[in-house]
């Protein structure tokens, strides 16, 4: 938390400096207070940021193309599947262990990846439901859930 | 060159739309609606707002349509959900009834129970978790 309000700190600056502000001078000064900071990691104690960004980017990029991945999928299924091909069930997936806000994070991103949206939280934060569109295992829908982005998640949570 | 890449993001967007509302009239339930919705409404809507941004350019646009994208992005998915959760409590029917899959009920208690009057239907107690 204080690597990334230093961080801030280094853009703002570089902000002031610029010639005018702008959303791209900002941006500059972003990636130059990430790269002091990389560089003077053992002395500032921000290795543990700098660890928590490259997740974050990695867990975007995955993201980004499972979210394309979903879109594909649906309007594929839209436009040329017949409805009686369709197995939509309800499938439940353990959560327990998460903070909430994880869960926020998850299920959100849930909602965005192929096959699948949240419907329901239970009240006490241990299981998501889903509706799935195509229940063939669901044990591997929920290992691939795992491994896609409750791991990615928890990579830059903790 | 950005008349190709806006006219290319809108045109690509406005059909996505267009699978989100074919899906709305094509896919035989409320729940399974509520996927094309999130998904291809999310993303058309954020490629058209990218479009507008690659015409305005930098200088209007600026962060106005970012923070549309950011709104867009974050509220689709919380409304799609919230539609398939109303579907869920209401027990509204679904296509292919059958019960839930729950990673516990292989532990012996069925912890979900369904919502939507105490007794659930007689195919969603009687047959076994596959």
């Amino acid at each position: 938390m204080k690597s990334f309000a230093l961080n801030l700190l280094i853009a703002v600056i570089w902000l002031l400096l610029a010639p005018e502000p702008s959303a791209g001078a900002f941006a500059l000064g972003c990636l130059l207070g990430f790269a002091l900071l990389g560089v003077f990691r053992p002395v500032l104690g921000s290795g543990d940021y700098i660890r928590r960004v490259f997740a974050l980017g990695r867990f975007l990029l995955v993201f980004t193309w499972e979210f394309l991945a979903a879109n594909v999928n649906v309007v594929w299924t839209v436009l040329f599947r017949a409805r009686t091909s369709l197995n939509p069930n309800f499938v439940t997936y353990d959560v327990a262990g998460l903070r909430p806000f994880e869960i926020l994070l998850l299920s959100h991103c849930i909602s965005l990846t192929p096959g699948s949206t949240t419907v329901q939280v239970t009240d006490d934060f241990q299981t998501l439901v889903l509706h799935t569109l195509d229940v063939g295992d669901p044990a591997a829908v929920r290992a691939r859930l795992d491994r896609v982005l409750k791991r990615g998640i928890l990579s830059f949570t903790r | 060159m950005n008349d190709v890449l806006t006219s290319l993001l809108t045109l690509s967007g406005a059909l996505l739309v267009l699978a989100a509302a074919i899906g709305v009239l094509r896919l035989p339930d409320v729940l399974c609606r509520a996927h094309a919705v999130a998904k291809a409404l999310t993303l058309g809507i954020f490629l058209m707002l990218l479009g507008l941004w690659v015409d305005q350019g930098q200088k209007q646009a600026a962060l106005k349509i970012f923070l549309a994208i950011f709104f867009q992005v974050v509220t689709i998915p919380i409304g799609s959900h919230l539609i398939a959760l109303l579907a869920f409590e209401k027990n509204i029917p679904r296509w292919r009834h059958r019960p839930i899959e729950d990673h516990r009920r292989a532990g012996g208690s069925n912890a979900v129970p369904h919502p939507g009057g105490g007794t659930p239907s007689s195919d969603e107690s009687d047959r076994p978790a596959h």
